[in-house]
């Protein structure tokens, strides 16, 4: 931990603005005095995380604004534009003339996200986002964002004795005539199966599907599939990604555990999420005869 | 005052180290306070300094400090002073010994403050004479073992004052153990005010919270909620917690999840620190243990603005959730029980919000500055007690040395023979 770090504590409204609270943080270590507090000149700096950050675009700059003694804020309003994926946070302070500016690193603080709690936006909306400020590993703070139009979020997922009944909803479009949930191996483009919707009956922009699992076994599994569930509304659409972003939680790849169940002989199956929240079915070697 | 506290290892995670960060941090607003922690295994404490509170520690355990104590020949001999039955006591060895009496053969203050009966122990025989010697119960005394009981029965009789943090257990220690002399009170832990808004008290989340441990019965909880989810599929369960190292509960729940079809209704989160904030998506909060020997979660999620519906178990939740006005009260391993409370909570929409607002008031009495003015109060009365010369001066000491010979305890008097040979060794 940078012993000049600042902490954040954040909260999110409804709408999906974003507001950060920072604090200097007084020093945890033995170094004698507290942490220099960031000078007003200084802006929150989101940079996206990997090469996108050093692309044009790859960050994103929000002025701070003195809420109150020690304290600055930065306002993320939801109208403002954030690319998907994963941003980490900085306090980038002017450096002296021409010099880099410097970069402290900021600690994530309370994150109050009770408004991002059981979302559900309009079904009509054609462009669906979510952002959640979250710890990292390394006990920083960043903010995963997702942008998706249109989306497919991803809602009860029931196990059965060999397969899996999916629900979710359809935002920014509607599944029509010859709307599928389609499974798909990454890196082989044959190997697609698609599971027809049930009739809808649930509100609007509803839909359940029924997955097999047998149907996803062509062979022997000897090392691990993650086969990734796609809703394509029409014959012939653009798949749209099914997930699950709107609520509070950033990663569900160890809170929203299913259970494994026999796909055939020696494979089983278990639905999961992966660490970008998107619904898929792993199949791994398991034991024969179950 | 200078107030000095004296802790098994202030750089860890725990509740004693919570608790003791927060009233040192609050006492330090007009106090002089210090925390001498015996042991350092890092350099900044997990829960963070308190702020205002000198830190110190007495045996270095860093690997890459030039001050390491962990190759000293003292510090591979077994404890003589700190008592066997405290759970820690491998940790603790000739070196502690000989450390810790230092620190308190030299110590300034005027109040010493153990925080385990381990350390309560060193402060009694160790303290030079003068200042008040407090020993803070954070278990509870039917939680230690019998050799434990044994010893501080024996090893208490010098202390000024004892605390406890329910009713319950000071009860059970004034009627257990013959402490004449040493004032026994109860006073809870406290648990400051959340740093965001109480929850609304709309989102349908149940909330529990705690380490994913057996004595937690969250197997009662899952079950409960079965029913719950049967009658109000709307309503969801959040249980936080980190596992052991074995992982062995979580496993069991996950599997009692998948048994009842609950995958969609009850979800192990994984511990989130600082639990505050997750109180708030809640609007029900549960704590289905067997034994609390406090009931921290139950005052952190009241300070949130939930309802709690909590076993009355021993020893806290009684002394904490008013049944029918800020909570329920159910009978400990019933869960059928849970289930009716958190139902009467989840479709009496009034009713819950009421008794949320009514947990939020109540639990104002846990705020810190209420908590460290009673410790304030009880240290005063005793540095004042000690001055006019009644508190442990030279006399006390002499008549608790010889109290085997005066008591007729039952403990003492069948240890007597035993107690007063490790005494002629140690001492």
């Amino acid at each position: 931990m940078s012993a000049t770090a600042v902490r954040a504590d954040c909260a999110a409204d409804r709408a999906g603005t974003l507001t950060f609270d920072l604090t200097d943080l007084t020093d945890l270590t033995d170094l004698p005095g507290p942490a220099p507090a960031p000078a007003p000149a200084s802006v929150l700096l989101l940079r996206r995380r990997g090469a996108a950050g050093r692309k044009p675009g790859g960050t994103v700059r929000i002025p701070l604004s003195r809420s109150g003694p020690g304290r600055l804020r930065a306002v993320l309003p939801a109208t403002a534009e954030l690319p998907e994926g994963r941003w980490d946070a900085y306090v980038e302070e002017p450096g002296p003339e021409s010099s880099e500016p410097a970069e402290t690193v900021v600690e994530p603080g309370l994150r109050d996200l009770r408004a991002l709690v059981d979302r559900c936006p309009d079904t009509g909306s054609l462009s669906v986002s979510a952002r959640i400020p979250y710890p990292t590993l390394d006990g920083r703070l960043a903010v995963r964002c997702w942008v998706r139009a249109p989306h497919a979020e991803a809602g009860a997922v029931v196990p059965g004795r060999s397969g899996m009944k999916a629900e979710g909803v359809l935002y920014g479009v509607e599944a029509g005539e010859g709307a599928v949930v389609e499974a798909r191996l990454p890196g082989e483009p044959t190997r697609v199966h698609r599971f027809p919707l049930a009739a809808p009956d649930g509100p609007s922009g509803g839909f359940v599907s029924t997955l097999p699992f047998a149907e996803l076994v062509a062979g022997p599994v000897r090392e691990e599939q993650l086969w990734q569930l796609w809703l394509v509304p029409a014959e012939g659409a653009r798949g749209v990604r099914i997930s699950r972003i709107l609520d509070d939680v950033w990663s569900r790849t160890k809170s929203f555990v299913y259970p494994a169940r026999p796909a055939a002989d020696g494979v089983l199956a278990t639905p999961c999420y992966t660490a970008d929240n998107d619904l898929c079915v792993r199949l791994a070697p398991g034991p024969a005869d179950r | 005052m200078h107030i000095s506290f004296l802790l098994h290892n202030a750089y860890g995670i725990g509740g004693t180290i919570r608790t003791t960060f927060t009233l040192a941090r609050t006492l330090a607003e007009q106090h002089d306070v210090e925390i001498v922690s015996v042991f350092r295994h890092r350099d900044a404490p997990v829960l963070g300094a308190p702020e205002g509170v000198t830190l110190r520690h007495l045996v270095d355990l860093r690997k890459k400090s030039a001050t390491y104590d962990g190759e000293d020949a003292e510090h591979a001999r077994p404890a003589t002073v700190f008592p066997r039955g405290d759970t820690r006591h491998k940790q603790y060895s000739r070196l502690t010994d000989a450390r810790i009496a230092a620190h308190l053969q030299g110590i300034e203050a005027d109040v010493v403050v153990g925080t385990r009966p381990g350390l309560n122990v060193h402060l009694s025989r160790q303290t030079r004479r003068g200042p008040v010697r407090v020993g803070q119960e954070h278990l509870t005394l039917d939680s230690h073992s019998y050799r434990l009981r044994r010893e501080i029965a024996h090893r208490y009789t010098l202390l000024d004052a004892l605390t406890t943090v329910t009713r319950a257990d000071a009860d059970d220690y004034r009627a257990r153990l013959k402490l004449p002399g040493v004032r026994i009170e109860a006073i809870p832990n406290a648990v400051p005010e959340p740093g965001c808004p109480p929850a609304g008290g709309d989102l349908k989340w149940v909330v529990a919270a705690g380490r994913l441990h057996r004595v937690k019965r969250y197997d009662l909880l899952v079950r409960a909620f079965g029913q719950v989810s049967a009658a109000r599929p709307d309503w969801r369960l959040r249980i936080y917690g980190g596992g052991d190292a074995t992982g062995d509960e979580q496993a069991a729940l996950r599997t009692l999840v998948d048994e009842l079809g609950l995958h969609n209704h009850v979800f192990l989160m994984g511990s989130a620190n600082p639990m505050e904030a997750e109180w708030p998506k809640g609007s029900i909060a549960a704590v289905t243990s067997d034994r609390e020997s406090f009931g921290m979660t139950i005052v952190e999620a009241m300070r949130g603005g939930l309802p709690v519906v909590a076993t009355d178990c021993p020893h806290g939740p009684a002394e904490i959730v008013e049944d029918g006005v800020d909570g329920r009260l159910v009978p400990v391993g019933d869960p059928d029980a849970i289930a009716a409370a958190l139902l009467q909570l989840i479709e009496d929409d009034d009713l819950r919000h009421r008794m949320g607002a009514a947990a939020l008031s109540a639990s104002a009495r846990f705020d810190p500055a209420r908590i460290a003015e009673r410790h304030e109060s009880l240290f005063a009365e005793l540095v004042a007690r000690g001055a006019q010369g009644h508190g442990p001066g030279a006399l006390r000491t002499a008549l608790h040395r010889t109290r085997g010979s005066v008591l007729d305890g039952a403990y003492s008097l069948r240890y007597k023979a035993a107690d007063m040979l490790r005494k002629g060794r140690t001492s």
